[in-house]
């Protein structure tokens, strides 16, 4: 799949109220990846970006609620052809910005092969004012900084919409497998 | 992977010579896989570059001068275009190829592909060098052009199963 | 085998359709005509066009630029417009799909 790339270059003045939270030095994995979304979206932008929503469309109009309250949002979004190209150093050099004392972790999940899930949220004056998200597959590398106030609920709902399987409370109850390869006697 | 620039308007003063540099050769690519005539090329590119010289003033961003370019480009194309139905039609064959560079891949097919892209109708034409020459997505072409996201769809389906139907005829297909 | 058909002729009018520099000299065409621009005559195929008197050229061309400024500039602003939503939402479904995704194997170990 062919994805977009975007790249900003601010104002000197703008910095200060838009920036990105977390550092995302990820040149050696973009050199690697086989598809990349680089998204960078400080203040002015995203709120241009927002005009042109159609709020007639159920998907738009949930995004311009929840941009409502943003300030940025920057995504870098790697997939790779093989297992192996990013290393646990690619995550920590991450992770050791959100071990600063604004940053909270939310929730986080490890699974086998590499896979790994977590949600920072970060807190200035018992305030919400940024979220990180990290998440990683075997060739799979996700990072995403939102800076400002947001609905987590509404924005996990909208991964439902587009298509990744939204979360019910039925979703944990598992059907018995039927056991095809028993033998009968 | 597709590139796009988002930019703050930029501070400082733009380098028309600079820019003609920058931007000659896409200018005139489009001018010539349009038109395939090495001559009305040029002078179009040139008056693309005369009327961006005029509106420097006006030009907000180094991305918005490639933006503004290309568009102007397109236009001025498809106006040299029109003003040369109007006259004698010159035959593909007679239209000698350019004395530039060879591209990479087949000389030959890339000949006969240029050739049978100049043979394309208006729209469908400029649809084709703007996603194979310029790398711009669907979207992209349908803003450029002011047509909607479907016909630019359209066209390039049909024009890509046309010439590979023309090549097979030719028995110039993939081997 | 259809795809793989498409990929190949896709590649080729790439190649084909590469841009290409103009002739040497261009730059310097394009300087003669700056310096020269004043009551000259544009060849066109041969048809001789005489250009009006030089205060109502200005005048056309000065009409002519301020339509073209005008909506020049609003549409690169749409433009961008239209570029900076694809992004954001680009951006919206993939932090909400990841967010989603957390949800999920949170849920399932939980379980």
């Amino acid at each position: 799949m062919k994805l977009g790339l975007i790249a900003i270059c601010c104002g000197a003045s703008a910095t200060a109220l838009f920036a990105q939270q977390v550092k995302f030095d990820l040149d050696r994995l973009a050199a690697k990846a086989s598809d990349t979304v680089d998204v960078s979206l400080p203040g002015p932008l995203l709120q241009l970006g927002a005009k042109f929503l159609d709020p007639n469309k159920p998907d738009e109009a949930a995004v311009r609620k929840l941009v409502a309250g943003l300030e940025g949002i920057y995504v870098r979004h790697f997939e790779f052809k093989e297992d192996g190209a990013w290393t646990a150093a690619d995550l920590d050099a991450i992770r050791s910005q959100l071990k600063a004392p604004e940053w909270q972790r939310l929730v986080g999940w490890k699974g086998e092969g590499g896979e790994n899930a977590e949600v920072y949220l970060r807190l200035e004056g018992g305030k919400m004012t940024g979220v990180a998200i990290l998440d990683t597959e075997p060739r799979e590398f996700t990072a995403v900084n939102i800076v400002g106030t947001v609905d987590l609920d509404a924005l996990a709902q909208l991964g439902g919409h587009y298509g990744v399987p939204r979360l019910r409370n039925d979703d944990s109850q598992k059907k018995p497998k039927n056991d095809s390869t028993s033998k009968k006697k | 992977m597709t590139a796009t620039v988002l930019e703050q308007p930029a501070q400082t003063a733009l380098d028309f010579a600079g820019l003609m540099k920058q931007h000659q050769a896409m200018v005139f690519s489009v001018a010539y896989h349009y038109l395939h005539n090495r001559d009305l090329s040029q002078e179009v590119a040139q008056d693309v570059f005369l009327s961006l010289h005029r509106n420097l003033a006006a030009i907000q961003s180094p991305a918005h001068a490639a933006f503004w370019l290309r568009k102007v480009a397109v236009q001025r194309s498809i106006d040299e275009g029109r003003k040369r139905m109007r006259r004698p039609q010159v035959g593909l064959d007679d239209v000698a190829e350019p004395a530039v560079a060879a591209a990479p891949g087949d000389p030959m097919l890339g000949q006969m592909l240029r050739k049978l892209i100049a043979t394309l109708a208006e729209t469908p034409r400029m649809v084709m060098i703007l996603r194979y020459q310029e790398d711009l997505d669907p979207m992209e072409i349908s803003e450029m052009m002011e047509i909607p996201l479907a016909t630019v769809k359209s066209h390039l389906q049909r024009s890509l199963a046309l010439l590979r139907e023309k090549l097979a005829r030719r028995g110039m297909g993939e081997r | 085998m259809q795809l793989e058909e498409k990929d190949w002729l896709e590649q080729q009018l790439r190649a084909a359709l590469e841009r290409q520099d103009p002739p040497e000299g261009f730059a310097g065409r394009v300087a003669d005509r700056l310096a020269a621009e004043g009551p000259d005559q544009r060849r066109d195929r041969g048809k001789v066009i005489a250009w009006p008197s030089r205060p109502i050229r200005r005048l056309l061309a000065a009409a002519a630029a301020i339509v073209l400024m005008a909506g020049g500039a609003a549409e690169y602003r749409r433009h961008q417009g239209e570029v900076a939503k694809r992004e954001l939402m680009r951006a919206f479904y993939i932090a909400g799909g990841k967010l989603n995704h957390v949800q999920a194997r949170v849920l399932e170990v939980s379980q």
